[in-house]
C-alpha cells in the first residue's frame, strides 16, 4: 500500500496507439546506423581472436586473458576486469 | 549543507524526448502566474501572414505527424524566423512557417502551436506542481537528439550539431567514467534490448558495463541498491516482447504522450514505494530538446564549450560556436526535500537562473566533490577526472534546491494506471 492517500489516476492510451509498422523517424534511423557502426569494433575483435593460434595460449594468465576477451563479447555486462 | 543534501544518496535523471516547455507545461501559468507558461496571446505568423495563437488542443498522438523538423537549420528558422546576418534578433516567430515547409498544409502547420491542458498530463504537471519546476531549462544546442543528449553525458557534444556518432578519444570523460573513478556507482538504464540506447558509439561500445535495463532499475529501487548516479532512457519504439506489446514511452512525436506519462509514473512510484529510498533520492525529469514545437522564451547565450561547427555542418551557411542554447524544455526536480510548489525563475527574471543539459554532469560533479578528494587519484586520472569543458564549468547546479524541510509522504502523489 502506498504511504499516501493522494492517489492520482492516469489513463492508458487508447487502443490503436501501438503501431509497430509505423515508419521509423530520423532518430531511430540514426540509432540503427550507430548500432551498425558499433559492430565494427566487435568484428575486428572476433577476427583478432580467431586469428590467435591456441597453441600459443599456454599459461594460465594467457588463458585468462583469452577467456576475458571472448567473455567480453559473449557476455559484456559481466566480463569487465575486476576493479583494482 | 541542507538536510536534504545530507540525506542524498542517489541522483536519477530521466530524459524524455522532443517536447517543448510551453507544449507540456505552458497551461500551468493559468494556475500559478510564477510559472513562465502561456497567457494565450502568444502567436506566430503562418504562410498567409495570419497570426496563429497558441491553442490548448494538443492531443496524445496522431497530431504532430509528420514529426516536426528539429535539426539545426529548422530550429534556427524557428528561433529567428528566417532572418540572416550578424544583427538578426531571435523572436521565436518561425515555428508555424517552418512546420508548413514539411507538407505545405496550412491547417497542419498551426498544430505546432498546440499545448496540453494540465489535466491531460497528470503525472508531469502533478510533479511540477508538487515539487520544483524550472522556468529556464533549455536544450544545450538548437538541434536534434543525439548532440543534446551528449551534453547530459559529457558536458559537450564535441562540436557536433547533428545525429552523427562521436569518435572523440580525449577528455572530457563521460560523467559515468568520472563517477566510477571516484569509486562510486553509475548506470544508464535503457528500457530493453529492442529499444536499446541512444548512447551507442561512445558509451555502449566502450563502456558496456555501465548499462542495465529498466527492469533492473525497478529491481534496484525495490532492493535499495540504486547507484550513486542513474540515467534512464525510455522505450524509443513500438515493439513486441514475450510479455506482449511494448509501446514507445519516449513521447517523441508521433508516439503516445500518455504512454510517456505512465513511464514517468513507473519511475516515480518505484522510488516512492521504497520508504528508505524516497528521502535519499532526487529525480530530475527533463526533455532532450523541443522537437520543433513552439515555445515563447528566447534561448539565452551561454559559455562556449571550445568547439565550433562549420557552416557546412550547421547547414545554415553560418558556423556555430556553441554560444547560445536551444529551445526551452520541461524540467522538474522531484524530492521530498524540495519545497512544495517551487518555481525556479528563468534567465530573464530578476535573480533568475539558466539551466541546460551540461548542468547534469556539473551537478553530479559538485555533489561528488562533497565526499571525494581527487587528490587520491593518480595525476593522470586526476587530470581526466577534472576535465570538464568550459561549458560544464560554467553550468549552474540544482541540488541546492534540496532544503532542510521534508514534505510529508502522505502529501506526495502516487500514480495508479486505470
Amino acid at each position: 500500500m502506498p504511504r499516501t492517500k493522494k492517489i492520482v489516476q492516469i489513463r492508458k492510451p487508447a487502443p490503436g496507439s501501438f503501431n509497430k509498422h509505423r515508419l521509423a523517424g530520423t532518430l531511430l534511423q540514426a540509432q540503427v546506423a550507430h548500432l551498425q557502426k558499433a559492430l565494427v569494433k566487435h568484428h575486428a575483435e572476433v577476427e583478432a581472436l580467431l586469428a590467435i593460434d591456441l597453441k600459443e595460449v599456454r599459461t594460465e594468465a594467457e588463458v585468462a586473458e583469452y577467456a576475458r576477451r571472448v567473455s567480453g563479447l559473449l557476455h559484456p555486462h559481466h566480463a569487465q576486469p575486476r576493479p583494482t | 549543507m541542507s538536510q536534504g543534501l545530507d540525506n542524498l544518496k542517489h541522483l536519477v535523471v530521466l530524459m524524455m524526448e522532443n517536447r517543448s516547455f510551453d507544449h507540456m507545461l505552458g497551461d500551468l501559468k493559468s494556475q500559478n502566474p510564477a510559472i513562465d507558461g502561456l497567457t494565450g496571446t502568444e502567436s506566430n505568423p503562418d504562410t498567409t501572414g495570419a497570426q496563429v495563437l497558441v491553442f490548448p488542443q494538443a492531443d496524445f498522438q496522431h497530431q504532430l505527424d509528420p514529426d516536426p523538423d528539429h535539426h539545426f537549420p529548422a530550429v534556427d528558422y524557428q528561433i529567428f524566423a528566417g532572418q540572416q546576418g550578424p544583427n538578426r534578433q531571435a523572436n521565436m516567430q518561425g515555428f508555424v512557417r517552418n512546420y508548413y515547409q514539411q507538407q505545405q498544409d496550412i491547417a497542419q502547420s498551426h498544430k505546432i502551436m498546440y499545448y496540453f491542458l494540465q489535466q491531460k498530463l497528470p503525472v508531469l504537471t502533478g510533479l511540477a506542481k508538487q515539487f520544483a519546476v524550472f522556468n529556464g531549462w533549455f536544450a544545450s544546442i538548437p538541434g536534434p537528439t543525439i548532440c543534446n543528449r551528449a551534453f547530459a553525458h559529457y558536458g559537450t557534444s564535441f562540436g557536433q550539431v547533428g545525429m552523427d556518432p562521436f569518435y572523440w578519444k580525449n577528455p572530457p570523460l563521460s560523467i559515468y567514467e568520472r563517477v566510477l573513478l571516484a569509486k562510486r556507482s553509475a548506470k544508464i538504464y535503457y528500457y530493453d534490448s529492442p529499444s536499446s540506447t541512444m548512447e551507442i558509439v561512445n558509451l555502449l561500445k566502450n563502456q558496456s558495463h555501465i548499462f542495465a535495463t529498466f527492469d533492473q532499475f525497478l529491481s534496484d529501487c525495490k532492493s535499495g541498491e540504486l547507484p550513486f548516479y542513474s540515467f534512464i532512457e525510455p522505450n524509443y519504439n513500438d515493439h513486441d516482447s514475450s510479455g506482449g506489446a511494448e509501446p514507445a514511452s519516449d513521447q517523441h512525436p508521433d508516439h503516445n504522450v500518455q504512454q510517456g506519462e505512465i513511464f514517468m509514473s513507473m519511475v516515480y512510484n518505484a522510488i516512492f514505494d521504497n520508504a528508505d529510498l524516497w528521502p535519499s533520492t532526487a529525480l530530475l525529469i527533463v526533455y532532450d530538446e523541443h522537437g520543433g514545437i513552439y515555445d515563447h522564451v528566447i534561448p539565452p547565450n551561454c559559455t562556449p564549450d571550445g568547439f565550433t561547427a562549420s557552416a557546412q555542418e550547421t547547414g545554415t551557411g553560418t558556423p556555430f560556436a556553441f554560444d547560445r542554447l536551444g529551445v526551452r524544455v520541461p524540467a522538474v526536480l522531484v524530492s521530498p526535500w524540495v519545497q512544495k510548489g517551487s518555481v525556479i525563475a528563468g534567465p530573464y527574471a530578476q535573480n533568475g537562473r539558466t539551466f541546460e543539459h551540461a548542468c547534469i554532469p556539473a551537478t553530479v560533479m559538485k555533489w561528488l566533490l562533497n565526499s571525494f578528494d581527487p587528490q587520491s587519484l593518480s595525476p593522470s586520472d586526476r587530470q581526466k577526472f577534472l576535465s570538464a569543458t568550459p561549458r560544464e564549468q560554467a553550468a549552474d547546479t540544482f541540488l541546492n534546491l534540496l532544503t532542510d524541510d521534508r514534505q510529508p509522504d502522505d502529501d506526495c502523489p502516487y500514480f495508479n494506471v486505470q
